[in-house]
């Protein structure tokens, strides 16, 4: 191919191509010598007769095929030459893209698993979540007894299973103690999902019971990871918490959580169906049902209500009152899974598209700016000989170089952010674990990016060829006809730009007023230095409330002398955690309510330590003491909510409480409200009861330690295991990381707004900086006559920072408008902040407005400085 | 100030230059002056837009180039065609008289 030869034999080719030019140029000039001319007039009018020397080596170099390889490495070298030439611009513009191109695509990734991936089950459209949705004690769950009522509707549903993530277990034996998070199902839970282990088998009824040998099983990702995918895990024992699970299965990789699906293990549920009584616990859980075909959710939701109406009616009076008011809940599982996410996820995705959006404004405006401060450039090398198509490529891939640096860099700022939110986002986004980065979606946004590079870079290139080169060259900067239509499309870019990232940061700004006034709840305990874990009495063992309560005494007496330990208490509750355990609640002197008319009262069944452990302060009267034992009369402690409902403006001390079926209590003390329902539930009226009165077999431990309370559960199971050592410690949990959970998605979604808004207008600062930077350019000349003529630099100044504040404000008014329209969105996911909360949008308008100012500020003061005699003298 | 020539019919350059070179050896000065010769009251041909041509049909196959003594005793670029050009030639004559056939044609019938 002489084509490529030619390619590697390029100065060859040049000297031949130089010298058969000038060869034909000296004959012409001889030529005419020999006609008459002088020397001088023969070589101007061979000159004349020929044309440009240069351009005809170009064109005859654009002859051959072979240089088109030629050229690109010209072009590309030429490119970066250029782009190195202008590292502020080159380093905006590939940030620009990186972050607009990798923030979109890591956060549409996980978005589009979340919302769009198939849930992992078998035929999902038949699955549906099932709660009783009381309001009234802001309970969605469904209790032991009616679980095992709902199994025997099987014109409704196929099957019912029942489940709760959740628990964390420690795993030893296997090198360092981990600690796993853990599931627990009754044993159909697999049937109903349809889905069956890759390895071993899942639970059987039999082994779905209490009290008998443990069997786990595990997840994919858990036994890669901590069983180093051991082929012969099944039937293998490990100890979990201390105590020998036997591992009967293996999960399939797909597999996830029902809630949770950072789940590792999975152990028994062991429900009973035991009588339903005021005295004994019931255990609530979640249930996950397979519809019967044909049956619609809202038909299933019917049904359930009907033969909930049976199944209560059978319950003591106190349960009937208490489920009054109760709803059947059956939604598709797909719903109940993404539903609580979906707002956030969808706000998230709203808020990274209009990153993209800046992101392509600014780097339009960039290239627009540019594009005319290079149109000299542009029109010295068309009059040396480049022909429009060469100029066009050269700037094509100057924006590919770009388009392509941006895009490698998104793409590694994508799979790092995939990584970060796989890790630490919150834990109720489903699929999360599992989202990857969305090749598509990469492409996606490179394309847009790469499409608005390519487009707004040549726009100002095709605008110039309309304008003569030579008066190009001649006015140098000052064309009426193409800067005058670049100047409105820049205005323009800059107002929606502006506009797009006030919205934004109004938004972002919400959010974190809405973080900050959870944080700043006062949640009316102190978390710090507190343990906690539940314990259950087996009832088999503890059979009567004597047992189960000496047995709690002693744990508690022992606990109290361990070094370390400054209190210790045991209760039916758990901050932020809610109450597991309601009635309804009347004066003594009121004449009886109906049965169901009356709310539900949250009851804290605790031994007297609660309150000191949780640092709860007394306002008024005495605390539960020891002295409340079983024959002592029934003594009460309500919170300051109560107070306001029922005893509002009157001293409440000593007055008498009916409280369901359990007779008349006396209020002895008064506390403080704390957030038992969770940090953004408003406090209600809740009484605490001693737990002598009222002993369940299952309760929490709480202590309140020196120092790292973990460090100290070595020590707590010891004496557990003291006294009964079959007995699991589980839910081991601190107050701390309880409470920071509950912090946990606001913060997410307030530090990820946050970022894109505070990128957002970072972008929208330097395209406002870009306009006006351009602007001052294109006046120098304006401004330079005007001081001649008398004008201060003062007035100069305004000048220019008027014209730039003249933008921001439409910019800002757009915004504005913008915002009071979407931040509505934000709705469910504030907390004690409207959607137009006035501080925000006048605080987040003015720093926006700050910054726009500051953008101008540079460019003005570059105007002020002109000196008229060297500006105009340049001209 | 000369009267405004036509400029020559895209494609014609092509045939004309592998006419001239079709006689024989040539190098571009020489060509540019056959065409002036031949052309002069006819059209006007840019001395520029020769070079560009030859290379191109150098680079189609249709002439070989070498280096050789002028008349002059400088080295020059000589021309010279291929058995494609030859070929490419003919095809073009061909094309040729039937489109000036055709247009004659209608010429003749549009008077």
């Amino acid at each position: 191919m002489h084509w490529l030869r030619r390619i590697f034999n390029k100065e060859q080719t040049e000297k031949h191509l130089d010298a058969e030019l000038r060869f034909h140029l000296e004959r012409q000039i001889s030529d005419y010598i020999a006609a008459g001319m002088t020397p001088k007039e023969a070589r101007r009018r061979a000159q004349l007769d020929f044309g440009g020397l240069e351009s005809v080596k170009q064109q005859s170099r654009e002859a051959r095929r072979g240089n088109f390889i030629e050229i690109l490495r010209q072009d590309v070298r030429y490119g970066f030459r250029v782009l190195g030439k202008n590292p502020g611009f080159t380093t905006v513009a590939v940030l620009t893209l990186a972050l607009g191109i990798g923030g979109t695509t890591a956060i549409f990734s996980v978005v589009s698993s979340a919302l769009l991936r198939p849930l992992p089950y078998h035929d999902p459209a038949q699955l549906v979540w099932l709660a009783d949705e009381n309001t009234r004690a802001h309970m969605t769950v469904v209790l032991e007894s009616d679980y095992f009522a709902y199994q025997q509707l099987k014109g409704v549903f196929q099957n019912v299973a029942a489940y709760e993530p959740g628990e964390t277990h420690t795993l030893t034996g296997f090198g360092d103690a981990v600690r796993l998070n853990g599931g627990a199902v009754t044993y159909n839970f697999f049937d109903v999902l349809g889905v069956l282990p890759q390895m071993g088998r899942s639970f059987l009824p039999e082994e779905d019971r209490a009290g008998v040998a443990h069997t786990v099983l595990l997840t994919d990702a858990c036994w890669r990871q901590h069983f180093s995918s051991d082929p012969h895990i099944i039937g293998r024992s490990i100890a979990l918490d201390n105590e020998s699970y036997s591992v009967i299965g293996v999960l399939p990789p797909q597999f996830e959580f029902l809630d949770n699906p950072r789940v590792e293990v999975i152990v028994p549920l062991a429900l009973q169906n035991r009588e339903i009584s005021i005295t004994k616990p019931m255990r609530l859980v979640r249930a996950v049902a397979r519809l019967r075909q044909g049956m619609t959710p809202a038909a299933a939701a019917a049904n359930v209500d009907a033969a909930n109406q049976r199944i209560w009616a059978g319950y003591p009076p106190s349960w009937a009152g208490m489920m009054e008011g109760t709803r059947a809940q059956v939604l598709p599982l797909r719903e109940h899974l993404v539903g609580k996410a979906q707002p956030a996820l969808l706000v998230l995705l709203a808020a990274v598209a209009s990153v993209l959006l800046i992101a392509c404004l600014n780097i339009a405006n960039l290239q627009l700016a540019r594009g005319v401060s290079r149109e000299k450039e542009i029109a010295i090398r068309g009059a040396l000989g480049a022909g429009r198509s060469r100029l066009l490529r050269q700037l094509l891939t100057e924006n590919l170089i770009i388009s392509l640096a941006g895009g490698a860099s998104g793409l590694a700022i994508a799979a790092w952010l995939v990584r970060v939110l796989r890790t630490s986002g919150p834990v109720n986004i489903p699929h999360l674990a599992s989202s990857q980065l969305n090749l598509p979606v990469f492409a996606f946004a490179l394309f847009v990016s790469l499409a608005t590079g390519v487009l707004f870079g040549l726009a100002p290139m095709l605008a110039a060829f309309r304008v003569p080169i030579v008066e190009t060259i001649k006015e140098s900067g000052t064309p009426a006809g193409p800067s005058w239509k670049i100047r409105r499309s820049h205005n323009l870019l800059t107002v929606i730009e502006l506009a797009a990232a006030l919205v934004l940061f109004i938004g972002a700004g919400l959010l974190v007023r809405s973080f900050a006034q959870l944080t700043s709840v006062p949640p009316g305990f102190d978390a710090r230095g507190v343990l906690t874990a539940q314990i259950s009495l087996p009832i088999n063992l503890y059979k009567t409330q004597e047992q189960q309560l000496a047995f709690f005494r002693s744990l508690e007496k022992r606990l109290v002398s361990l070094p370390g330990v400054e209190s210790v208490a045991l209760a039916n509750v758990l901050p932020l955690q809610g109450f597991n355990l309601g009635s309804w609640v009347q004066r003594e002197e009121l004449p009886p309510a109906p049965p169901g008319t009356l709310p539900t009262t949250g009851v804290g069944v605790v031994t007297p330590g609660y309150f000191s452990v949780l640092h709860i302060s007394l306002v008024q009267g005495r605390l539960l003491d020891s002295r409340d034992g079983r024959v002592s009369p029934n003594d009460l402690v309500v919170n300051e909510a109560f107070i306001r409902r029922y005893f509002p403006n009157e001293n409440a001390l000593g007055k008498r409480l009916k409280v369901a079926d359990q007779g008349i209590w006396t209020i002895v003390g008064v506390v403080r409200d704390s957030k038992q329902r969770g940090l953004a539930v408003d406090v209600e009226p809740e009484i605490f009861v001693p737990v002598e009165k009222w002993c369940p077999p299952e309760l929490t431990l709480l202590l309140r330690v020196q120092g790292d309370p973990i460090t100290l559960l070595p020590a707590v199971r010891a004496v557990v295991s003291q006294l009964d050592k079959n007995l699991p410690l589980f839910d081991v949990q601190t107050m701390d990381s309880l409470l920071k959970g509950e912090l946990a998605s606001q913060r997410f979604n307030a530090a990820l707004l946050g970022a894109f808004a505070i990128f957002a207008v970072f972008l929208a600062a330097i395209g406002i900086y870009g306009v006006m930077a351009y602007s001052v350019h294109q006046r120098v000349r304006e401004v330079a006559i005007r001081m001649a003529l008398g004008a201060e630099p003062r007035d100069v100044l305004w000048m220019i920072l008027s014209r730039g504040l003249a933008l921001a404000a439409v910019g800002l008014v757009f915004g504005l408008t913008g915002a009071f329209a979407l931040t509505r969105l934000l709705g469910t996911l504030l907390y004690r902040v409207r959607p137009s909360d006035p501080a925000t949008f006048v605080g987040v308008t003015l720093a926006l407005l700050a910054v726009a100012l500051a953008a101008c500020w540079i460019p003005a003061r570059r105007a002020m400085r002109v000196d008229p005699m060297v500006a105009l003298r340049y001209e | 100030m000369p009267q405004e020539k036509p400029e020559l019919l895209k494609g014609t350059l092509d045939m004309l230059i592998l006419k001239i070179v079709a006689l024989g050896p040539i190098h571009g000065y020489a060509i540019s002056q056959r065409i002036q010769q031949i052309s002069k009251d006819f059209f006007q041909v840019p001395q520029g837009s020769l070079y560009p041509a030859l290379h191109r049909l150098e680079d189609r196959g249709w002439l070989t180039a070498d280096w050789r003594e002028s008349e002059t005793g400088r080295d020059a670029k000589f021309y010279t065609l291929t058995r494609k050009g030859r070929r490419q030639l003919e095809t073009e004559l061909v094309y040729w008289e039937r489109l000036s056939d055709a247009v004659a044609l209608i010429l003749r019938t549009a008077e």
